[in-house]
């Protein structure tokens, strides 16, 4: 098991060098570079000639991206002109705050997923199925930006200034005005509530995805032997479903973990535009936009190391549920 | 005479579907006494599982239905209708059950320690570490070598004959009174299944309980059973003490089964099958259900037939038996 | 257990949420930063704040673009950047007053010489940096000397065109007092007016390659003006504390304590911010949010007429678009007054030159004869040449060529989409054939401004020009060659007159220079100007003393105040 994991550890960082190489030079052919961006009135050729050598674009490519490789192994993932810091400052402040977004709303759409899912299957054909398949179909089928914005008017402009609820949520932003002058639990309450909403456009989307796969997975479980003998076995019916039932229900669904990761972070990209949540998708857009190479770079970096870790988690989990494929 | 420990009268289990009402079960009764291993034969599709997992209300009410009329009496309390709580506490603990297919029988995410625990902790309140130690016992007991170690396997590590003797463990934690087995060597092989058989005459003696076994397989009813039920088509064609119903069948579905046994003694006689198939449960046909196929059939056979005692524990379902038997007396 | 669980995220959410300040880890800055703390700490022990109401509280403005280059008036230009330096944390020489005049700021005042050829600044004695060094002449000099190195590739060098950029050029005569050499030109006061002043002692070692990268734009900034950088998260914050060592002669510290500004790229999320409550201003509102702002009773909607104008540029160079009378004929037969209904809502005024409406030199040049009319359209093209010979709907010219054209614009941008669309359907109508093709902003900018190729028919742009007026960049033959020289335009009467107007001192003289520079340019017609946009932006009514015009919107930013009751 160890070994399995080492082995796919290690050949992750061929697969991650291999991604950004692919990513440099699409963005080097890709016309027009960061100084063409900069022009402005009264800029001349000269002026663009020694911004382009002060930020070594005059060199040969080969020259460029071998330079880049050398610095990328030893750390030095270089120096970003969109924001003035080195890159890996950039990264590892917005890094976390998608993290945070991401993996909360992948544990809410797997949590709610998974108990809407049984809930159906226990009470299948019910008013309740029925009821939740709509429901859940709609936001299946919501774009999750059209999603988000709904949300934001729903529960922040309309919620506040039309309804006048005593609770609504802030429409765009990571933090308060006043957050740093909070005490800690107002810091922990604040930094909530502007997670709420985007967590929610995020999550719902793969909520109803992950809810219909376990209904279907469970209906197959419990028509299995081994519940017929859990039943045999005098046990209540809550042990039969959430214990015997419920593990092999899970099996197909935490395939969908590994599935869905590489789809949350493409989410996270629009979803932290729209709510101008400061992660490494807006980072990542703000780049491209500004042809700043070495931000692309690194941000694409560690987006596929996530991605690359988030299916190796998924794996792993697998074996833990699963002794079948543990003791292979 | 030793008293009657279960005891079904007028059965009748029907399955409500799209294509129309499978009366599965229809109309069966039969008894089990303490202490005997009674034999439950007939084809597939005669209702011989239903009618066992009737007992335990082991059937989704819809689509199946135990209807009105039926009772089945444990110890004298009535199943039928009895409450949840009540059956479930009756469940692996004095009526258990072993199934066909060890291998889907049992969960494979969970060890088979944690199965066989999971009963003891339910039923006899045992703690984690009594629980383990009383399960190694179990599992000692049905014959498996190095029950510690075994204890921590997964159903898809172990063969077919140790997973069935970790059902019979399981089955046999709380020392129940009955133990319904549907079918419990028919996956296995045949070397296999005479271990399991073994296992379960001599259980059967140390624990003192009563067995219902159902097969198909005659032979394994000339092993270990006392008596049998043989059914037909929803009905209970014929019952008797096994030497006697080998000795001396009446039904001619019973002949025709036994007719059609390879015999070692004969060895060159020819396989005589029954002819023709089970008719459909959602359309039985009327009078006597085994007309088709029968070779003796005449007059009398379209009429509805009703199950005749012929002495102490033989009953049969066939006019015809009934009055060669009897030496002419009620007839039709 | 579910209540331990709870307790868990929440330690974790608050934890790995990242940080709410980013600290920079740069040496520079570390070592910067605690001198501006000490400042901040003696300035405000020194300076009490007055006993008046109107003193207190936070305002929070929200933008769709992080700031880019943050404090460093070398940095590529950014125009909100731009207005940061201007009037937030750094300081210019001069500034503009309502009627677009200069007057002193840094400097205390200014003499010109009679034939105007060197200018003297008397600097201020009581501006101090945000460290506690003194601004001086020193630092004028060093910014001098930067903003004319190449190597510093200062974005906007026409500034300097007619400064003298030798050793000699700026001489620090004492202290206080600095003196710059140049050739009499127009609106020479005019760069002065938005380059900030730069510190000596900080950045006076950091060799030139670097002075547009330095941290200290993004990260610790250490400026001169109303108020002190606080904190800077990337692409989320900026935060400033409001100076309590600010001159009182120029209006002291600010009213209210802290400014914050907010990068929001989202427009829909800006306003819905706006409307909640959560941010006080809202710059570049969209033309069609308007009207929910005016509706809003807690919000005022702010528009003013700003230098920018959209246009689309045509690519003299191309065959179908040599003849001036055809891009002549595209205008006329445009209905440019509908497009600014359409597209702005009314918030724009048509643009016929590159002269914007408030601006001193503004004559209303209508050109009456640009107006729309197809028929004229029609006709002009007949005359040149161009008829639709075999009967398809477009029209060719004498050798079979048919007038089609493509009409770039770039991704992202509704507004000159529109237009793009607009132009192929109403050119359509006199048979002229437009294929709109939208291209990445870059990769666009790419294409127009490299000389070798020019890769366009016409493309709809924007262009921003300062306050001084200065079309040669786009018109002169002499920059045929630089990237901005997109329509290949090579007229000696422009050429002439864009000489004469680059030295004209005397604003009379040069207004009607001006005047003759626009009929020319419209005979030339190397743009089909379409509009001056204005910038619209939404204020919470709890904000008081808001006034923006064409300077900015931060214009008058340090004298704003709160209303008490709604701090």
């Amino acid at each position: 098991m160890v070994k399995y994991l080492l082995y796919r550890l290690v050949a992750a960082v061929p697969l991650v060098l291999g991604i950004s190489t692919i990513i440099f030079f699409v963005m080097s052919a890709a016309p027009g570079d960061m100084v063409d961006i900069m022009i402005r009135p009264g800029m001349t050729a000269e002026v663009a000639e020694q911004l382009r050598a002060n930020h070594g674009l005059g060199q040969p490519i080969v020259v460029r991206y071998v330079r880049w490789m050398v610095d990328t192994l030893r750390g030095d993932f270089g120096y970003s002109v969109l924001h003035g810091r080195p890159v890996l400052d950039i990264i590892r402040s917005h890094l976390p705050r998608t993290l945070i977004l991401s993996l909360t709303a992948l544990a809410v759409a797997f949590f709610s997923g998974i108990v809407l899912g049984t809930i159906q299957a226990i009470r299948q054909y019910s008013w309740l199925d029925s009821g939740l398949s709509v429901v859940l179909l709609f936001f299946y089928s919501m774009p999750s930006f059209w999603l988000a914005y709904m949300l934001i008017l729903t529960f922040s402009l309309f919620a506040r200034n039309v309804w006048e609820w005593p609770m609504w949520f802030p429409a765009a932003g990571m933090l308060g005005t006043d957050h740093e002058g909070l005490s800690f639990v107002a810091r922990v309450a604040d930094r909530m509530r502007f997670m709420v909403l985007p967590t929610l456009s995020l999550s719902l989307v793969l909520t109803a995805g992950i809810a219909r796969y376990m209904r279907g997975s469970m209906l197959e479980v419990v028509r299995q032997d081994f519940v017929r003998t859990a039943r045999a076995k005098g046990l209540p019916e809550r042990a039969v479903v959430f214990k015997h039932a419920l593990r092999n229900a899970l099996l197909p669904v935490i395939t969908l973990l590994g599935l869905y990761i590489p789809v949350l972070f493409s989410g996270t990209v629009i979803i932290e535009k729209v709510f101008a949540w400061p992660g490494m998708g807006t980072l990542l857009i703000q780049a491209i936009e500004a042809r700043d190479y070495m931000l692309v770079m690194g941000a694409s970096f560690f987006f596929a190391l996530m991605v690359i870790v988030g299916n190796l988690i998924a794996d792993v989990l697998y074996a833990v549920v699963d002794p079948r494929i543990r003791y292979e | 005479m030793s008293e009657i420990l279960l005891s079904i009268k007028d059965l009748r289990t029907w399955f409500f579907t799209d294509q129309g009402v499978a009366k599965a079960v229809d109309g069966v009764s039969f008894e089990v006494r303490e202490g005997e291993t009674l034999g439950v034969v007939g084809e597939s599709g005669c209702g011989k599982t239903v009618t066992s997992l009737s007992v335990l209300g082991l059937l989704p009410q819809p689509p199946a239905r135990i209807m009105d009329g039926s009772s089945i009496l444990f110890e004298g309390e009535e199943l039928i209708g009895a409450d949840e709580r009540r059956l479930r506490g009756l469940r692996g603990n004095e009526i258990s059950m072993i199934f066909q297919e060890p291998m889907s029988s049992l969960n494979p995410v969970f060890s088979i320690g944690d199965q066989i625990i999971e009963v003891l902790r339910l039923h006899r309140g045992l703690d984690r570490k009594d629980a383990r130690v009383e399960a190694a016992r179990l599992l000692q007991e049905v014959g498996m070598a190095e029950p510690d170690r075994r204890l921590d396997d997964y159903p898809h590590q172990l063969s077919g004959g140790m997973r069935q003797r970790v059902m019979i463990a399981m089955a046999l934690s709380c020392e129940p009174k009955l133990l319904i087995a549907d079918e419990p060597t028919t996956a296995l092989d045949v070397t296999i299944q005479a271990q399991i058989l073994e296992l379960l005459a001599d259980l059967r003696g140390r624990y003192g309980m009563s067995v219902l076994l159902i097969t198909h397989d005659l032979g394994v009813v000339a092993e270990v059973c006392d008596r049998v039920v043989v059914m037909y088509a929803g009905q209970v064609v014929e019952t008797g003490d096994v030497e006697e119903i080998f000795a001396d069948p009446q039904h001619p579905y019973t002949r025709g089964l036994l007719r059609s046994l390879p015999s070692l003694d004969v060895p060159e006689r020819r396989l005589s099958p029954i002819p023709g198939m089970v008719p459909s449960p959602i359309d039985w046909p009327q009078g006597c259900r085994f007309r088709d196929r029968c070779d003796s059939a005449g007059d009398g056979c379209e009429a509805e037939q009703s199950l005749v005692h012929l002495g102490d524990h033989r009953a049969v379902r066939c006019w015809k038996a009934a009055a060669e038997s009897l030496g002419g007396a009620a007839g039709s | 257990m579910k209540k331990e669980l709870a307790v868990l995220v929440a330690v974790l959410v608050s934890a790995c949420g990242g940080d709410a300040r980013v600290t920079s880890n740069d040496p520079f800055c570390q070592r910067v930063l605690p001198t501006v703390e000490a400042f901040l700490g003696q300035a405000r022990a020194a300076n009490p704040v007055p006993n008046d109401e109107r003193y207190g509280g936070t305002v929070v403005m929200g933008g769709i673009g992080e700031l880019r280059g943050g404090m460093n008036p070398v940095a590529p230009i950014d125009h909100s950047a731009i207005q940061h330096h201007q009037f937030v944390n750094l300081m210019t020489l001069i500034d503009y007053d309502e009627n677009f005049d200069a007057r002193p700021y840094l400097a205390e005042s200014w003499d010109v010489s009679e034939d105007q050829s060197e200018i003297t600044f008397h600097l201020r004695r009581d501006v101090v940096w945000h460290d506690g060094e003194q601004t001086d002449a020193h630092d004028v000099a060093f910014t001098y000397r930067t903003v004319m190195n190449p190597a510093v590739g200062f974005g906007n060098p026409a500034y300097w065109d007619h400064y003298d950029k030798s050793a000699e050029g700026i001489e620090v005569i004492d202290d206080f007092t600095v003196r710059m050499r140049l050739r009499p030109h127009a609106e020479f006061l005019d760069p002065w007016r938005s380059v900030a002043i730069l510190p000596e002692h900080l950045l006076g070692d950091v060799p030139a390659q670097e002075l547009a990268e330095h941290p200290f734009g993004t990260q610790c900034p250490v400026g001169n003006g109303p108020f002190v950088f606080d904190s800077h998260s990337p692409s989320e914050r900026w935060v400033f504390v409001a100076n309590p060592a600010f001159p009182q002669g120029l209006g002291g510290r600010p009213f209210y304590d802290r400014y914050i500004f907010r990068v929001i790229p989202d427009q829909t999320a800006l306003l819905t911010e706006l409307m909640t409550e959560s941010i006080d201003a809202y710059i570049t509102v969209r033309p069609n949010q308007a009207q929910q702002i005016i509706d809003n009773p807690n919000v005022d909607f702010l528009n003013f007429r700003f230098r920018n104008f959209v246009m689309v540029a045509w690519n003299a160079r191309r065959p179908q678009l040599a003849d001036p009378r055809v891009r002549r004929a595209i205008t006329m037969a445009t209905n440019r007054e509908e497009i600014v209904q359409a597209i702005q809502g009314g918030y724009a005024v048509v643009a016929n030159s590159s002269v914007p409406p408030f601006h001193w030199a503004y004559r209303g040049f209508g050109a009456e004869d640009m107006a729309y009319n197809a028929a004229s359209a029609a006709a002009l093209l007949d005359e040149a040449g161009w008829i639709d010979r075999d009967g398809d709907g477009v029209r060719e010219n004498a050798d079979g060529l048919p007038l089609a054209v493509s009409i770039k614009y770039n991704t992202g941008n509704q507004e000159r989409q529109d237009i793009a669309e607009i132009l192929q359907a109403q050119l359509g109508g006199v048979g002229i054939r437009v294929t709109p093709e939208v291209v990445d902003f870059g990769a666009l900018l790419g294409q127009i401004s490299d000389p070798d190729s020019r890769d366009f028919d016409g493309v709809v742009m924007g262009w921003v020009p300062e306050f001084k007026l200065d079309d040669m960049d786009l018109f002169h033959s002499a920059r045929t060659n630089e990237p901005n020289a997109w329509t290949g335009t090579d007229n000696p009467e422009i050429d002439r007159l864009l000489e004469a107007l680059s030295f004209s001192v005397d604003r009379d003289e040069t207004a009607r220079l001006w005047a003759e520079y626009e009929v020319v340019l419209n005979e030339e017609h190397p743009f089909t100007f379409f509009y001056f946009p204005d910038r619209l932006t939404g204020v919470n009514k709890r904000v008081r003393g808001v006034h923006m015009d064409a300077r900015g919107e931060w214009t008058n930013l340090k004298d704003w105040y709160l209303d008490p009751e709604r701090r």
